[in-house]
Formats: structure tokens, C-alpha cells, sequence
């Protein structure tokens, strides 16, 4: 059992899935062989009885006394031969001796030893020891003490030893040696013939107690399965030592049979005849050696059925789950090439676009570039084609206005100026336009711009009309460079400041500033009037093309400055905006990259 | 100022423009007879002395010509690269008189050969002031190739 538990343990160490072959292997082989050497072991002490067995040589014929009953001393089997302790152990000793027994039966003890006296018997196998006997017979060494007891009812509360009965009735059995104990102390008895019937009276009420040798009233209460009806209360009445009474006569025997008790006690086969008519606590005596061996084999057996069993469970689990992982595994496997499909789909379907997306740019840059041409031969036609009839129409009407005076009343005189001052207007408007779409047909190179030169510049292309508005400035006199386009800037600032100007409030000379700030990688320049302003919802609009708020009378020009800012910013990569409100003034803010 | 007596060919497509310009030179009292080509073809053919042009006492070869660019079959451009492809043609000077101030039309026109590029005003006004440079200009100040060594 401790090797199947050192086995049990040793692989529990080891988790089912990683429990590795060669332990296995070794416990299977380790407990074989431990059942190999238990069986050895218990063969060799059963070989060597044997040998003694065969060992004797000098036969002696001896012939015995026995009692028919007195159990489980003596006893008859159904064939008439005796049995009992005292036959087993006889046997054993005659033969260790060398005897050959012969058993010859009486009724009862006072013929046992009256067979003696009349030297028709030379031994008595199991015989109490007392003084009075020492003169008929010779004794051997005692191979059993028992004690003579007084026996109670197990329900019995008031009986503790011999003082408290003497007024009760005792049973006692016909020639036992408590008879005469009991009577010499005075004990009331009640003498029963055999030992049964002095047990069951003893458990019917007849009696309060009984007084008898202890293991023969143990003996048989075990086998009537009555030993928790009785118990022994006190100290025993007196110690009995038993041994085999030898005939007076007979000195050599008794001396053979003394070295042959004096071998033969104590040894496991003694102890195994005992415990085989007296009966012990069924534990000590159920497990007898083959017992024991069968039992051990057949754990021995089912550990190994049991390893075999966890063996192949944890097989059969770690394939069950091998399989359960191998379909897991499939069928991730699968949506692994599910998704795999789906993505070389979306791939090949993104490729497909981009070169979609590819031609459709090359076309779109192809339409762009014949746009483009298209918007030059337009501009062209516009400068050529739309200015040329104007220009006849205007010189025509100053030629009539100027000349043909006289001919014309004071009011065709004026409208002829009209016709003059109109032609001019849209003479300017085309310039502006063909300005404004050159500008975004211009390639733009960044390139380190300082902005104080290009300040100066559109400065001075202004000043005939600061001078004649008598408007004020106030310019930034230390303008960073900036990474722009000369033209491009000086654009914005010529328009910047131009818008600037020209809305002024009536009364008031235009006050104009121009300042900047630094932020980052940008610069912002910001230019402030304090004209008019702007309404919040023109913010934006002011920025397009021809957006005019005012009329031509109010403040001359044609809308396009702040839309070629605008334009000028975004080709820079800045932006614009404008912070104002009307009467109070506008600032327009541009920021570009440095 | 003394200007010098000079032929001027003027080659304009517009009647308008033509009668304009004529307008604008008698203005400024430009004596000087001013023939007038009506396109590129017929500037050409003057150049070249073809069919009637021929006549050189009655179609004089032109001390300075006044081109305008755009016109319809033969146009500026080819009539200039004629002129300054020819020998006998191209010490004449060639002032472009035009309404276009497009970048391309003035790089092409120096690049051919132009020896002037004037952009037309709106104002008749302006054109005035323009013309009156001419005359001051290329028919007083400026001094000709010299006179008969044109054909070589």
C-alpha cells in the first residue's frame, strides 16, 4: 500500500498533459517488483517449518489423556477425532519432540487423571498448575497463564470485585478451580455442569456473576456474538498457569518436551494456534499472511490497473484535447484564410482604385493643363478682344466730347463724358482681371523674401495717393523675411494697404498701421484702418472676386484687391482674415511661414 | 523738335483702331503720310513689293512700322519674323502697338525682334500721349540705319 502511494504521489506530481513516459514505465516495473520480493519473503519462513517438519528421527510413542469437552481446549470433531488449543499445541510440540501421539478420550477431568494414576496415559496435553496436582503428575514449564474471573452482566453497576458478592449467587462450573476458591471465601455458588450453561445464566438473571477462566468465556461469547453483554469487573480470582502433565515415571519425556515449549512459545505459529481457538480482535487476526498476500496483490494489481487506467485517461483526455485544439485550430486556420481572402480582395480592390485614382489624376491634370491653356487664350482673347472695341468706343466718345463740343448741347456733352468715364472703369475692371488670373497661372517659388523691401515698395507706389487723401501711416520699420514669393508679397501688400486707404470715413484723413508679430514658425502681419469697417456677415465675402459693398460713387474700385490677397496668401500656404466692425475700424491679419 | 520726313506702315486689323490711330498722329501733327496694311497678308505683300506694292514711288518702303499682334490669317508674330528674316527688311524698325500687356506677347515680341512695344490705353486720351511719344521718339530722336543699304 505505501509503494502504490509513493507511486500515486510521485506522479501526481506531474500535470496530465505533461506527464512524461519514462516514470510510468519505472513505477509499473518498481511494483512488480516489490510484489516479486513480498512473495519471496513469505514463501522462505513456511519453507523452513517444512524442513523442521521432516526433521524427526527418534520416533517415541506417547499416549495422552483427554477430556471430551472443555472447550476450546478440547474438543471432538463430527469424525470423533480431537481437536481444541491443547490438541494443535500438543501436536506441535510432539512433534518438534519427535513423538507419536496417541489420543485417547475420556468423559470428563477426574478420568483424565485417573488414567494417569493407573499408568494408562503418560502425559495430560493442557493441564492447570496447582500444588495438590504436583503430587500425581509431573509438570513442564507453563505454555499458557489464564486468569480465572469473575464475569458480570455488561449492565451491571454495583459489582466491582470478589467483596461485593457475597451475598449473591455466583455460578461456577463442576470441578473448576473457582469452586473451591469461592467457597473458602465464603461466596454463595451455584454449580452449573458445563460452561455454556453457566454463561447463559449468567446472562438469563440466574445468577449476578460467574467465575470461570477468562479465555474460555471470552471464546465463547466472541463466537455467540455476545461479548458486549459481558465484562470482567475486579481483579482476576486467581492467575491458572497451564502446562502438560507428564506421568512421574516419565522424566525423559518431560524434559523433551520442556526444550520443545521452551522453543516452540512465542513463536508466530504459537501465537496463530492461540489466536486460532481463543479469537482475538478480529483485526489482528483477519489479516493472516495470505491474506494480507492477496490483498497486497490485488492492490499491487488494481494500482497498476489504476495507472494503466490514469494513463490511458490522460491519453485519451490530452488526445480529446488535442483534437478539440486541432479543430479549434482548423477552424481559426479558416477564418484566418477567410480573412486573408477578404484582405487580398480589399487589397487588389484598393490597387484597382489607386491606379484608378492614378489615371483619373493623370486625366484630371491632363483637363487641368487644357483648362489652364484655355484660361490663358481666354485671358488673352479678354485683353486683346474685349479691350480693343472699348478702346474705340472711349476714343470715339472723347473725340466727339472733345471736338464736336459746339455740336452738342450741354446734356450730350455729359453723357459722352459718362460714356468716357465708363470705358475707363471697365478698361480698369479687365486689367484687374487679367491681373487677378495671371496671378494664379504664376509659379511659386519660396524663396527667403525680406519684407521690409517689399514694404518699401508698394509704399512708394502708393504715395500720390497718400499725399493727395493726406493719409497717415504708421509702419512697422523692422519687418522679418520671410519664406515667400516677391511678387506674390508685394501683391498683398500693395492691396492690403490700398484697401486700407480707401475706406476711410469721409471727414477723416485715412490712418493707416502696419505691424507684426512672430508666432512659432509664422510670422502675422496685421494692417488696422480706422475706416468704416465691415458688417460681421461680409467677413468672408470681402475675400471674392468683384465683392463690392459700396458703390462706385461711395468709394471708387472694382473688388478685386482683397480677392487677389486672398489668392497671393493661399499660394504662400498662409491665411487671411479680418477682425472688424462697422465704424469701428477693420484689421485684416495675414500670416505666412517664415 | 524737326522731325524727319518719314514713311509709316501701320498694320492694324480694327478699321476703328486704324481711324483712331490715324486720329491720334494727326493730333499731334504728324505730317508724314502713314500707309495702312488692314492684316498680315497685306502688310506682307507691301514688304515684299507684291502685285500693286510693286511701286515703291506710290507704296514707298516704311522708315518705321507700327504691328499690331492679333490679327486674323497672318498674324503679328509671322508678319515680324518675315520682316526680321529678310534681309533688306530687317533694319527697319518695328514698334508693336498692341493691347496686350501679356507677359508671353512681350517675351515672343523682343525674342522675334521687336524693336519697341507699346501697349494701347483705353483712354483716347492716353493714346494721344502715346502717339505723341512716337513722334518724338522714333521719328526725331532716333537716329535710322542708314538710308539705301537696307538691300544687301
Amino acid at each position: 500500500m505505501n509503494i502504490t502511494w509513493f507511486h500515486r504521489g510521485k506522479i501526481g506530481k506531474y500535470p496530465v498533459g505533461k506527464r512524461p513516459v519514462f516514470p510510468m514505465k519505472i513505477s509499473i516495473v518498481f511494483v512488480a517488483l516489490v510484489f516479486l520480493i513480498l512473495v519471496v519473503l513469505w514463501q522462505i519462513p513456511l519453507v523452513k517449518v517444512k524442513a523442521q517438519d521432516d526433521a524427526g528421527e527418534k520416533v517415541l510413542n506417547v499416549t495422552a489423556a483427554i477430556p471430551r469437552e472443555f472447550p476450546p481446549y478440547h474438543s471432538v470433531d463430527e469424525n470423533g477425532n480431537p481437536i481444541g488449543f491443547a490438541i494443535d499445541v500438543f501436536d506441535h510440540l510432539a512433534s518438534r519432540a519427535g513423538l507419536d501421539v496417541t489420543y485417547i478420550i475420556y468423559d470428563g477431568w477426574p478420568e483424565v487423571q485417573q488414567a494417569i494414576r493407573d499408568g494408562k496415559a503418560d502425559v495430560i496435553p493442557n493441564f492447570g498448575v496447582t500444588d495438590e496436582r504436583k503430587e500425581l503428575v509431573s509438570f513442564t514449564s507453563s505454555y499458557e497463564v489464564f486468569p480465572v474471573s469473575l464475569f458480570v452482566r455488561e449492565s451491571s453497576y454495583d459489582i466491582a470485585g470478589l467483596e461485593d458478592i457475597a451475598n449473591r449467587e455466583t455460578a461456577v462450573v463442576v470441578s473448576n478451580v473457582a469452586v473451591g476458591l469461592l467457597e473458602s471465601a465464603g461466596v454463595p455458588i451455584i454449580v452449573y455442569d458445563d460452561v455454556a450453561s453457566a454463561f447463559f445464566a449468567l446472562l438469563a438473571g440466574e445468577v449476578d456473576t460467574l467465575a470461570y477462566p477468562e479465555p474460555i468465556i471470552l471464546k465463547m461469547a466472541l463466537e455467540a456474538d455476545l461479548a458486549s453483554r459481558i465484562k470482567v469487573v475486579g481483579n482476576p480470582l486467581i492467575e491458572i498457569r497451564r502446562s502438560i502433565a507428564v506421568a512421574k515415571d516419565k522424566p525423559d519425556l518431560l524434559q523433551l518436551l520442556d526444550e520443545a515449549i521452551s522453543e516452540f512459545v512465542g513463536t508466530d505459529q504459537y501465537q496463530e494456534i492461540y489466536s486460532k481457538w481463543f479469537g482475538e480482535e478480529e483485526t489482528v487476526h483477519y489479516w493472516t499472511a495470505e491474506r494480507a498476500f492477496w490483498v497486497m496483490g490485488i492492490l499491487m494489481g488494481l494500482s497498476v490497473i489504476g495507472l494503466v487506467a490514469w494513463r490511458y485517461w490522460g491519453l485519451f483526455s490530452m488526445n480529446r484535447k488535442l483534437r478539440l485544439s486541432i479543430t479549434e485550430r482548423q477552424r481559426a486556420e479558416d477564418a484566418v484564410q477567410q480573412e486573408l481572402k477578404v484582405r487580398i480582395q480589399a487589397e487588389e480592390e484598393i490597387s484597382r482604385l489607386n491606379r484608378e485614382l492614378e489615371k483619373r489624376v493623370i486625366e484630371r491634370t491632363f483637363q487641368l493643363e487644357v483648362a489652364n491653356r484655355e484660361l490663358e487664350s481666354f485671358s488673352y482673347s479678354v485683353s486683346h478682344d474685349l479691350r480693343a472695341p472699348l478702346r474705340a468706343i472711349s476714343g470715339f466718345a472723347e473725340i466727339i466730347a472733345r471736338r464736336h463740343k459746339s455740336g452738342l448741347s450741354e446734356e450730350g456733352q455729359h453723357y459722352f463724358d459718362n460714356i468716357v468715364s465708363a470705358s475707363e472703369q471697365m478698361g480698369q475692371l479687365i486689367d484687374d482681371l487679367l491681373r487677378y488670373s495671371r496671378l494664379g497661372r504664376q509659379t511659386v517659388t519660396l524663396k527667403p523674401v525680406p519684407l521690409q523691401e517689399i514694404l518699401a515698395q508698394a509704399v512708394e507706389s502708393l504715395t500720390p495717393r497718400v499725399t493727395a487723401d493726406k493719409a497717415v501711416l504708421s509702419l512697422a520699420e523692422d519687418l522679418p523675411v520671410v519664406s515667400g514669393d516677391r511678387t506674390l508679397l508685394s501683391q498683398i501688400f500693395i492691396n492690403l494697404l490700398d484697401n486700407a486707404l480707401a475706406y476711410h470715413r469721409k471727414d477723416t484723413p485715412p490712418q493707416v498701421s502696419l505691424d507684426w508679430q512672430s508666432e512659432g514658425d509664422h510670422v502675422v502681419l496685421r494692417v488696422t484702418d480706422k475706416g468704416i469697417g465691415i458688417a460681421p456677415e461680409y467677413h468672408q465675402k470681402i475675400f471674392d472676386v468683384f465683392q463690392r459693398l459700396h458703390s462706385q460713387d461711395e468709394y471708387p474700385g472694382t473688388g478685386i484687391g482683397l480677392a487677389i490677397v486672398k489668392k497671393a496668401v493661399d499660394m504662400l500656404g498662409g491665411r487671411v482674415w479680418v477682425e472688424s466692425k462697422v465704424g469701428g475700424g477693420s484689421t485684416f491679419y495675414v500670416e505666412v511661414s517664415t | 523738335m524737326d522731325r524727319f520726313p518719314a514713311h509709316i506702315l501701320l498694320v492694324e486689323d480694327s478699321p476703328m483702331d486704324v481711324e483712331l490711330t490715324l486720329d491720334a498722329f494727326r493730333q499731334v501733327r504728324l505730317q508724314n503720310e502713314i500707309q495702312v496694311a488692314n492684316n498680315g497678308q497685306e502688310a506682307l505683300d507691301y514688304l515684299f513689293g507684291i502685285g500693286d506694292c510693286a511701286d515703291r514711288q506710290k507704296y514707298p518702303m516704311p522708315d518705321l512700322i507700327l504691328l499690331d499682334l492679333k490679327m486674323p490669317k497672318v498674324d503679328g508674330y509671322e508678319v515680324l519674323r518675315r520682316i526680321k528674316n529678310t534681309p533688306i527688311l530687317k533694319r527697319i524698325p518695328v514698334i508693336i502697338l498692341t493691347s496686350s500687356k501679356e507677359e508671353g506677347d512681350r517675351a515672343l515680341s523682343y525674342d522675334i525682334g521687336a524693336n519697341s512695344y507699346l501697349v494701347k490705353p483705353v483712354s483716347f486720351e492716353g493714346f494721344l500721349g502715346v502717339v505723341g511719344h512716337i513722334a518724338d521718339y522714333w521719328l526725331t530722336l532716333n537716329v535710322g540705319p542708314p538710308e539705301g543699304e537696307n538691300g544687301n
